[in-house]
């Protein structure tokens, strides 16, 4: 992580009085799933999923009326009915979110060339010198979020701060249609009453394993010394030790362009079975294919990686003509990779599967179409 | 083993018979053109474990005997050979070599035995009694070798790698699908072909069979799992795909349902298509079709390459006006795959796949999926 890179030397640059950077986090409010309510009138004030509703379908998106019911996104289409059965399911219609989409990134090109997309729905914007000479960052924020909402019907929530770690935290404080500050003065004691589940970066291992060890909030978390987190978070440790005193010096990055989408996993106990690595395989096909759909990206390269136990890395990949259409295509492809491999001698400590030669361009599907077979 | 024959008599037999033969493999003997001399005749096989193919000629034999050859070596031996040059080849099992001689020129060739070579059982050996039917040449030839060109290479979806032959209704159908485009040639089913269990036979298979030119009369014996070639001296048997090729019939457009219909003259159109794509790259090939009554309008427009328009008069049209792209290849081969003078074009909108006949010949008929442009 950046902020790995020199914790010290920012705590003395924030302690030198550098140039407080003006940061703006803008998160549209339940994206896919309000602008199938902006289209659909009929669709308005009921619980609804963007997603496939079959057995292995996956919510995408889902309407603030259906996270009443405890509907999430990222949720097994089966769960969420079970969880409110009148919930609508509505096919996902990319084309119209990028096209969205690139409306709103025309809005913020407007204030600053400083914009860092982290999805279609969501992005970093630096206005510490914006293009317009307003003094004021929440006046900024404030501005694009009236031109959101008159330009496309949809209301997006904004979080200002002077880093992008904070500007996160609040974009979500006052969400929905919310605009939330976090000056220099009060961030180190907005992140100390946070719970530990908050902080960017950390999913639920990692909350699991901060509980392990009694850290519960950032007052806990910045009570730890830094070689503390360094031995137990690895990599990660300065950015939590940063980040628990409201420091974050990652830049803004505007042309930072993705070259692929992966998942890995390590494994507690080495897997030496096909079926056993199959399985692996399949959850973390799940999790780049989840990233793909909401990012609106796709690829024509599928790399399966292996770590052995005796740490000897290797890596399979294959390149398809065109796009891959389906997670079902990428799933099938990693099975075939792995199977390749086989008959394995050495155990199987993790596992990696990569998409790459990404539409970058963010034209999601290749533009030629595919017949229904 | 000791033979005379003719290098005319020989060299298109051993081109045949060494169609299989891979340009690299990893087993030796398969490299190897399998000889047998019995009974007066010669009878020549070669294999890449999928298909094989075997030859026959009648030779002045001095001593029977089997062994195998460096195929491409032998093929290119003779095709280097003086016209009407008698050959005769000696084999000495012993010392594992043959001779070749003809006029003054002497090749020695090593050898491996034949008992090496991989047997492939003929379809219905040892199991199901085959289905059995004929066909006149050029009819088999129309049958595979004008949907061949839809073939997927595709090694994910291998199950398309390859033309379905069955039965639909009273006729044969052959069907290609690459996902994006699809061909099918029917006929009237011969007798015999009434039970015939439907198959995949491999692109290989299929692009050999075209190769060697069928003539006369061709036998078919067909199982689910192998399917053999037969005509005059010369016999084709193949492995199918062991696989499930998918419900196609749904993916075609119904002629009668498309709101557009527009007759269009075949070769002016693929000229006019393959004009115009001067300009697109080899990447997209995107194309667009303006259709309307009296003429279509052929255009692509590549940002970095220029853009071309061409304008080609149509006979009928039925329908409002409908803009349309495609890879205009795909369009150039669908075309090329019709023999008639018109086509019939029938579309329903941009995003929907276009159905191409021939209002002459129902036997024949190409859908190809449109491309986003």
């Amino acid at each position: 992580m950046d902020a790995a890179e020199s914790v010290e030397s920012a705590l003395d640059a924030a302690g030198r009085g550098e140039v407080v950077r003006k940061v703006i986090h803008i998160d549209m409010d339940a994206f896919y799933a309000s602008v199938e309510q902006r289209d659909n009138p009929e669709l308005r004030g009921k619980p609804l999923a963007v997603g496939g509703s079959r057995e292995r379908g996956v919510v995408a998106a889902a309407s603030y009326e259906a996270r009443r019911f405890g509907v999430r996104s990222a949720m097994p289409s089966v769960t969420a009915r079970r969880r409110c059965p009148q919930l609508i399911f509505v096919p996902p219609r990319f084309d119209v979110y990028r096209t969205v989409s690139r409306q709103i990134h025309a809005i913020f090109a407007e204030f600053t060339p400083v914009i860092e997309p982290l999805s279609l729905d969501e992005a970093y914007l630096d206005v510490t010198g914006n293009l317009k000479g307003i003094p004021s960052a929440t006046r900024v924020a404030e501005e694009i979020r009236a031109r959101i909402r008159a330009e496309t019907g949809l209301t997006a929530s904004a979080g200002v701060s002077y880093n992008k770690f904070l500007a996160k935290l609040a974009s979500d404080h006052r969400k929905p249609d919310g605009l939330f500050v976090i000056t220099p003065r009060e961030g180190a004691a907005f992140v100390e009453g946070l719970a530990i589940e908050k902080f960017h970066g950390v999913g639920p291992a990692t909350a699991a394993r901060m509980k392990a060890l009694g850290i519960h909030t950032g007052r806990d978390l910045r009570e730890r010394p830094l070689d503390f987190l360094q031995q137990h978070f690895g990599k990660s440790g300065p950015y939590f030790y940063g980040v628990a005193r409201g420091i974050d010096h990652r830049p803004v990055r505007p042309d930072r362009i993705r070259k692929s989408i992966g998942a890995e996993d390590t494994f507690s106990v080495d897997l030496v079975t096909f079926e056993a690595m199959r399985a692996e395989t399949r959850l973390l096909v799940d999790k780049v294919w989840r990233h793909c759909e909401k990012s609106g990206l796709r690829g024509r390269t599928v790399t399966l990686k292996l770590r052995y136990a005796d740490f000897e890395t290797i890596t399979r990949s294959r390149t398809l003509p065109s796009m891959i259409a389906g997670r079902d295509e990428v799933d099938r492809i990693v099975e075939a990779l792995l199977q390749a491999l086989f008959p394995i001698e050495k155990g199987v400590r993790l596992l990696g599967v990569t998409l790459s030669s990404l539409n970058t361009e963010g034209e999601a599907e290749s533009p030629q179409m595919r017949l229904a077979l | 083993m000791m033979f005379s024959t003719t290098r005319n008599a020989l060299l298109p037999l051993l081109a045949a018979a060494t169609a299989p033969i891979a340009s690299r493999t990893t087993i030796p003997v398969l490299a190897n053109v399998l000889v047998e001399a019995a009974d007066g005749r010669l009878r020549l096989a070669a294999t890449d474990l999928d298909q094989l193919v075997t030859v026959g000629l009648g030779v002045d034999m001095a001593q029977p005997g089997r062994a195998t050859l460096p195929g491409r070596m032998l093929h290119q031996i003779l095709a280097k050979l003086p016209d009407g040059a008698p050959v005769q080849i000696t084999h000495d099992a012993q010392a594992q070599r043959a001779r070749l001689t003809a006029g003054r020129a002497r090749f020695d060739l090593p050898t491996l035995p034949a008992a090496d070579f991989p047997a492939m059982k003929a379809p219905g050996e040892g199991g199901d009694e085959p289905s059995r039917f004929s066909l006149a040449a050029p009819q088999l030839v129309a049958l595979l070798g004008r949907p061949a060109f839809a073939m997927s290479r595709e090694e994910t979806r291998y199950y398309l790698n390859g033309v379905y032959l069955h039965r639909l209704g009273e006729r044969l159908a052959a069907v290609a699908t690459d996902g994006h485009r699809l061909a099918r040639a029917t006929l009237a089913a011969p007798a015999g072909a009434e039970r015939i269990d439907p198959v995949i036979l491999p692109r290989d298979t299929v692009a050999n069979l075209l190769k060697l030119k069928p003539e006369g009369e061709v036998t078919i014996a067909a199982t689910p799992t192998r399917v053999s070639f037969s005509w005059g001296d010369i016999t084709l048997m193949t492995k199918v795909i062991d696989g499930q090729f998918p419900d196609y019939e749904r993916v075609i457009p119904k002629a009668d349902q498309q709101s557009v219909t527009a007759r269009i003259e075949r070769k002016p159109l693929a000229t006019t298509l393959d004009r115009v794509m001067a300009v697109a790259t080899d990447r997209t090939r995107s194309v667009r079709l303006a259709l309307g009554p009296g003429a279509v309008t052929v255009s692509a427009t590549e940002p970095e390459h220029g853009s071309a328009e061409d304008t080609l008069d149509l006979a009928d049209y039925a329908g409002e006006p409908l803009t349309i792209g495609f890879n205009g290849r795909y369009l150039i081969d669908g075309l090329e795959a019709l023999a008639g003078d018109s086509v019939t074009f029938h579309g329903d909108s941009a995003g929907s796949p276009a159905l191409i006949t021939d209002p002459d010949d129902p036997d024949i008929l190409v859908v190809v999926m449109p491309m986003r442009v």
